[in-house]
């Protein structure tokens, strides 16, 4: 049993995968009853010597060897165990090494694949295998173990290769290559003496080379060969012999054309035995029907270059011409031989022989014999001779019919020698030569054909990658649009949302190179005022050259006078006397110069002299018309501030730098309207807005209500107020509580919000609707304040509104009493706008005493008055024109009942004795004439309402200025302007 | 010829040139092959249906001319055979209907696999990758994790390190199975594409980056490259050549890079593009097209050359989310899914649904996209159900359902990939898990 797990391990326990059969057998050899010390120790060594042997060898979970291994020695003997372990473990790390690289090498190799013929276009697969074996075999014979052992390195490598070839054992250069390095190691021994060894291995390379041609390789002829020559060289001749009578042996079926193992065969016995022996091998060949028209050209030279005698090898050769007297190789061979034999005569009777009309050989063969002969003729005959070899090459040529004429190309063949030719090959090609193309290929072929030999399979895979890889078609970018994934790109800036354009490449490399734009200070162009200067510039009617001088002055040269040049010279000494010296040479040769120039100048002058004034007119009427980018910025900043800020940025942003400047004006105060924006732009409006230049904004309007989206909430999500600095009016329409107390909060900052206007139908609790009013009015910066709330302003506590800036107010909903409540704490309030709730009526009356004391407090500061009253009452309003002694202007749009109110003459009254020093004036007074019926109206219309026209009071009032008063089927409306 | 005498047709190669009269000649052919051989009222009945005028006579000439055919087909093929210097798997045509479908199909199915190797992430695995030679197997992860695999080193950890002492193998660093970890990203890795030719790896994630890694080197820790986006990156594939790249993020327009400039482009029609994120976008094998697949519910086929749509399918999954794409080898098909839980095949040259796959999802509507492959051979069709955790398996020629593939994953498996040269596949999960599963006996010794 130990034997045969030994002779096991001897064969393939160098293998990768071995571990199994080395761990069996040590388990084996464990399990094995041991009686008796001696016994035991035995067992000990044994099973010692196998594991030290085992953990020598590179194979897969060695590690786990190396570990049961130390346990076992740690069991038997702890102390010596250890000391043991230490010796060893030096070498086991460089096995663990090994078999790292091992496994690597070897994972590639799939070693169940069947023994195959190679196919000829071999597959990728094949090509992979194959390359990976070698690269085994190669590191293998590198001795990765860096061994002493020479034994265990050919042992290994021969496994290797022995592996290799049995999954690629119809690679005749494998059996070769193992063959080889076996005689060659045998050789090594051989040299240092060993004898035994180095036969060994020679017996060894001759058992595998008999496996070789018993198995896979039986008709490969290479490996026989090598095989004969191998034995031949042991001196084993009657070996050899046999080798190639197994080769020759008709039985073999599997030998189509023996005829190169024939040729061998005779080289062989000649070598061996002498000419004799070589001799009947020819007869046999002779006699094979298989063979081919070579042996007798091979053996005829044999005789020839061996026994130097002329008369066996010509023997031989006719005997052969009688057999292949059709076969053009053979007959060119024959040729060659007679030619270099220099027997001109013998020469000239062959080629008449195989030419003469009784011998059949075909006419297509015919020229290249002809050619041939022709040669012939011109090396070594006449001219004559040659010109009648020419004359019935020529024949024969129109007899195959290709000559078309074309006798100037055969005669270039009779002066050609090698590869030179009388002409060039433009020539040749004008001529219609197809010879010379063909002789050119043909040289080129066999020098691919060499070239093509080396190219193994790796290159062969790379080259069809390479091949696939430039065949597949690639995006084209002339078809496509550059981009560049932006963020949150300006509206427009590529055709396809989500980006931008990129710069071009050269662009991209000088914005790389250069500094940063911050570090730029200037000096700043004012494109404007430059552009100004241009259209005011007045083009001379002559043409004066203008040239800088050194100090940067500008030098002008009119005329050649003596005058201006001294004028000139004297100018550059008041710059710089102390350079005088060093500046006059310099002048002159640029004088010089500048004449050549000058005079040049003055004849073109001549010559345009006459279209010169047609021009200057054109020209000017260019500059007087003009386009819209001509406009100056100022005109175009204001234009752009009428626009919305949205159509703005789309129109003008990106367009050139100029409109980028203007646009980007600290000083350009934009409105964005950006309540009537759908969803999906606000968005990305909203960004841009916040990303871009949010100090241009001057007045902002924001809604909730258009598209039913909460925008308020989305722009306070994605930007906060803060930013807009110069922010001047902001006006947000239904907004809710939340967001507007928010949005309170933020504008607090904002210094420069002057302007509030907040119009909302959302619902506010009585409390909520205190608290934002209450903060509103104690904004510090806030002079217009406008509060649409659609409901009754409530205060429960007016005192918490401390003294508040608010100039212009307007309001919805008030009655008179918190009016009045809330007046005192607006002190600077000149405008106020309101609709009075008459509603409150009732409570004045009831407490008449307190109101009328409260109204003697009067507020002077008021000049503008505009409310609208609900139903008209007279005490309220005479209460109010009270209190607002100093009011110019003044409009009331009221409802009312009582014709007496109406008339002309009520309405003097009341504003002769308040208000004297109204300016503007605007009735506007509604609902009377519905009430009744037609007639009733069309009757009372002119007495109540034409009393205005006529009143005095009125008309003076309206003195210069404008005076309507008209009426429609519900109002009547009186206005002074 | 009978062209001649008879009025109406056509010579041979007129008839060649239109594709409507070929077909009409090959119908006609048919019915007269059926009266020739005796089978009258099938003939009728099918020259009544095609309304075929003149009427067809009997004859032979079908028999005739598909002997002909085959002959000159089998011609045609030993030359290109002949011409080719390195062939590919010869018998590796993958799925064509134009050719002999009744081939019998050597490959394994779904139900035949194994677990050969589980790697964990720390958060869900959502995006794995094969690389071309099938050797090398990434995996990425919501923890912004890639993890490069080795499939022999896998192999071989379950051949003999599982078989003899699992336990106590010291996992040394040199075998190990898991090559590299590379944390390079922010944010979840959402999809990996290896480039076909090179040791690169491309990794796209959602913290708005493609980064390129050289996974072959050993001290490789951080990308050598990476083109910066501007939104999360959904999916991306590299050119057969490997020298574009096309990229789908959450937003809608479809980038195509030039991976040595990193340039980027995109086509000239702004209307070409999807109306929502891309979820999926493969290249088909011979360069010529790509295409994408997007939440829109739509599936488009863009040209490869001037980067334009060229067809697009709205609704393609009853109006769900197309959650997958995937060319055939030979690009004349193309394999979807969709968030109706159910697969489609399509062909390309008549834009139309060639089969349908059904039966997966049949315990409840999917909620979360999964990925549907081809396997090596095309021979299956590969689908993980989402609320069994079991693979689906059909199939691909006649839809057949095959045994299902328990899959062995606590959470839905979103991300399915198979090998491109053998029985292999991996997949990725919720449960922060990544499967290895391979067919046994093709490895085993």
């Amino acid at each position: 049993m130990a034997q045969a797990y030994d002779f096991a391990l001897e064969k393939i326990g160098m293998d990768v995968y071995s571990y199994n059969i080395w761990n069996d057998y040590i388990i084996f050899l464990k399990s094995v009853e041991a009686v008796g010390s001696d016994a035991e120790n035995k067992k000990i060594t044994a099973v010692r010597k196998v594991y030290q042997k085992g953990i020598m060898t590179p194979m897969t979970n060695v590690e786990l060897l190396w570990k049961d291994y130390c346990t076992y020695e740690m069991g038997i003997n702890p102390m010596l165990g250890k000391k043991i372990i230490d010796e060893r473990s030096r070498e086991f790390l460089n096995v663990k090494r090994v078999t790292k690289e091992f496994e690597t090498l070897v994972r590639t190799i799939d070693r169940n694949i069947p023994c195959i013929p190679p196919t000829i276009p071999q597959t990728a697969d094949e090509i992979k295998q194959i390359t990976a074996w070698r690269k085994f075999i190669s590191w293998e014979r590198l001795n990765p173990l860096k061994t002493e052992d020479i034994l265990l390195v050919i042992r290994r490598v021969v496994l290797a290769y022995e592996q290799g070839l049995l999954c690629l054992g119809y690679h005749a250069d494998l059996w070769y290559e193992v063959c080889a390095y076996l005689e060659q190691t045998s050789h090594g021994y051989s040299e240092r003496g060993d004898a035994q060894l180095s036969k060994r291995f020679l017996d060894d390379a001759a058992i595998l080379y008999e496996r070789a041609i018993q198995t896979y390789m039986r008709s490969n002829m290479l490996i026989h060969f090598a095989y004969a020559d191998f034995e031949e060289q042991r001196l084993n001749i009657d070996k050899a012999r046999s080798i190639y009578n197994r080769l020759l042996d008709i039985n073999e079926a599997n030998l189509k054309d023996p005829t190169l193992a024939y040729i061998q065969a005779m080289r062989f016995e000649r070598r061996t035995d002498g000419i004799k022996s070589a001799r009947t091998l020819f007869k046999r060949a002779r006699e094979d029907i298989r063979t081919n028209h070579q042996i007798y050209v091979a053996a005829a030279l044999m005789e020839y270059y061996c026994t130097k005698d002329n008369n066996i090898a010509f023997n031989i050769f006719n005997l052969g011409l009688k057999k292949y007297n059709q076969n053009l190789d053979y007959i060119l061979a024959y040729i060659d031989y007679m030619t270099h034999l220099n027997e001109d005569h013998n020469a000239r009777v062959l080629f008449e022989r195989i030419l003469s009309p009784n011998n059949s050989i075909f006419k297509q063969l015919q020229p290249t014999i002809w050619n041939e002969f022709l040669k012939f003729e011109s090396q070594v005959g006449d001219l004559q001779s040659i010109k009648k070899v020419e004359k019935r090459r020529l024949k024969i040529y129109s007899d195959l019919n290709e000559l078309e004429g074309r006798e100037t190309l055969l005669l270039v063949d009779r002066y050609k020698f090698l590869n030179l030719l009388p002409c060039s090959i433009d020539e040749l090609k004008l001529l219609g030569c197809k010879d010379l193309s063909n002789i050119n290929l043909s040289s080129t072929n066999t020098s691919v054909l060499t070239n093509g030999s080396i190219v193994n399979g790796t290159t062969l895979l790379e080259q069809a990658v390479r091949d696939r890889r430039a065949i597949l078609p690639r995006p084209d970018i002339k078809h496509m649009m550059p981009f560049r994934p932006t963020r949150k790109p300006l509206p427009g800036s590529h055709p396809t949302p989500g980006g931008a354009f990129p710069l071009p490449d050269t662009a991209l490399y000088l914005v790389k190179v250069l500094p940063p734009a911050r570090n730029f200070e200037g000096p700043f162009v004012i494109i404007d005022e430059l552009m100004e200067r241009v259209t005011r510039i007045t083009i001379p009617d002559s043409f004066d050259p203008i040239r800088f001088s050194i100090q940067g002055e500008v030098i002008r040269d009119l005329d050649s006078s003596n005058t201006n040049t001294s004028q000139q010279n004297r100018k550059i000494g008041h710059g710089d006397s102390d350079d005088e010296e060093q500046q006059a040479p310099l002048n002159v040769s640029e004088r010089s110069t500048m004449d050549i120039y000058r005079q040049r100048q003055q004849k073109r002058v001549k010559l345009t002299k006459t279209n010169s004034t047609d021009q200057l007119q054109s020209l000017q009427r260019i500059a007087t018309m003009t386009c819209f980018e001509d406009l100056s910025g100022e005109i175009l900043m204001i234009i752009f501030e009428y626009m919305d800020v949205e159509d703005l940025w789309t129109i003008f942003f990106n367009m050139n730098t100029r409109f980028n400047t203007l646009v980007f004006d600290s000083r350009l105060r934009l409105t964005a309207n950006i309540s009537k924006i759908d969803k999906t732009k606000f968005d990305q409006f909203c960004l841009s807005l916040f990303q871009t230049n949010c100090n241009n904004i001057f007045i902002l309007i924001l809604s909730n209500n258009y598209y039913r989206y909460p925008q308020i909430r989305q722009f306070l999500f994605h930007t906060t107020f803060m930013y807009f600095q110069s922010l001047y009016s902001l006006i947000l329409i239904d907004i809710n509580y939340d967001e507007l107390m928010k949005i309170t909060n933020q504008i607090k900052q904002l210094s420069n919000l002057n302007h509030l206007h907040v119009n909302t139908h959302e619902i506010y609790h009585d409390k909520q609707l205190m608290n934002i009013t209450q903060e509103l009015f104690n904004q510090p910066n806030i002079h217009v304040l406008g509060l649409d709330f659609h409901e009754k302003i409530q205060w429960y506590d007016i005192k918490t509104i401390s003294l508040s800036n608010i100039e212009v107010l307007s309001l919805n909903f008030i009655n008179i009493d918190r009016l009045f409540l809330l007046l005192p704490c607006c002190p600077h309030l000149r405008s106020l706008s309101m609709t009075l709730d008459s509603r409150c009526n009732s409570l004045i009356t009831n407490d008449n005493s307190e109101s009328l004391s409260q109204s003697t407090i009067t507020y002077p500061q008021i000049t503008s008055l505009r409310f609208y009253f609900r139903s008209f009452n007279i005490s309220a309003l005479q209460r109010l024109l009270n209190a607002l002694p100093s009011l110019k202007r003044f409009s009331i749009d009221t409802l009312m009942y009582k014709e007496d109110y109406i008339r002309a003459s009520f309405w003097t009254l009341l504003l002769q004795q308040r208000l004297p020093l109204l300016e503007r004036v605007r009735l506007v007074l509604r609902g009377f004439f519905g009430l009744e019926s037609n007639e009733k109206i069309n009757e009372n219309r002119k007495n109540f309402i034409g009393g205005y026209q006529y009143d005095q009071y009125w008309l003076d009032r309206a003195h210069k200025k404008i005076f309507t008063c008209y009426t429609n089927d519900t109002s009547m409306v009186l206005q002074i302007r | 010829m009978d062209s001649v005498t008879t009025p109406g047709t056509l010579n041979i190669p007129q008839i060649i040139r239109s594709e409507t009269r070929l077909r009409e000649t090959t119908y006609r052919l048919i019915i007269s092959q059926l009266f020739y051989d005796g089978h009258q009222q099938l003939a009728v009945s099918l020259s009544n249906l095609l309304q075929t005028s003149p009427p067809c006579p009997p004859s032979d000439r079908l028999t005739h001319i598909v002997r002909l055919g085959l002959k000159a087909e089998e011609e045609l093929e030993q030359t290109r055979k002949a011409s080719i210097v390195v062939s590919d798997n010869v018998q590796d045509i993958g799925l064509d209907f134009d050719y002999q479908s009744d081939s019998p199909i050597t490959s394994p199915d779904a139900g035949s696999y194994e677990t050969f190797y589980v790697t964990a992430h720390k958060a869900p695995c959502r995006a794995a990758a094969f690389d071309a030679t099938g050797s090398i197997i990434a995996t990425g992860s919501a923890d912004a994790s890639i993890k490069i695999l080795d499939v022999d080193r896998m192999l071989i950890k379950n051949n003999f390190g599982l078989d003899y002492a699992p336990s106590s193998i010291e996992s040394s660093l040199d075998n190990h199975p898991v090559m590299r970890t590379l944390y390079d990203h922010a944010d979840e890795v959402t999809c990996l594409d290896f480039h076909p030719y090179d040791p690169i790896l491309a990794s796209g994630s959602r913290d708005y980056t493609i980064k390129f890694f050289e996974y072959a080197k050993p001290t490789t820790k951080k990308s050598f490259r990476s083109i910066s986006e501007v939104d999360q990156i959904r999916c991306l594939n590299f050119h057969p050549s490997g020298d574009w790249l096309v990229v789908g993020t959450q937003h809608p327009v479809t980038r195509l890079y030039d991976v040595e400039t990193g340039r980027c482009f995109v086509s000239t029609q702004p209307q070409d593009q999807h109306t929502k994120a891309i979820t999926c976008v493969k290249w088909a094998s011979n360069g010529r097209q790509y295409a994408t697949s997007s939440k829109d519910g739509s599936f488009k086929i863009w040209d490869g050359v001037t980067n334009r749509c060229i067809n697009t399918f709205d609704g393609a999954h009853g109006g769900e989310e197309v959650c997958s794409v995937m060319f055939t080898k030979n690009s004349k098909y193309l394999l979807t899914s969709g968030k109706d839980s159910q697969v489609r095949l399509w062909e390309l040259s008549t834009a139309r649904c060639l089969i349908h796959y059904t039966g997966a999802g049949t315990l409840a509507k999917q909620e979360h996209r999964a990925t549907c492959v081809f396997n090596h051979t095309e021979d299956y069709i590969l689908y993980p159900d989402e609320k069994a955790t079991s693979l689906c398996c059909w199939n691909s020629r006649n839809a057949e359902r095959q045994r299902l593939l328990g899959l062995g994953h606590n959470a839905p498996v979103k991300c399915i990939v198979h090998s491109p040269t053998a029985a292999a596949f991996v997949t990725c999960s919720d449960d922060h898990r990544a499967r290895f599963w391979c067919k046994r006996t093709l490895f085993t010794d």
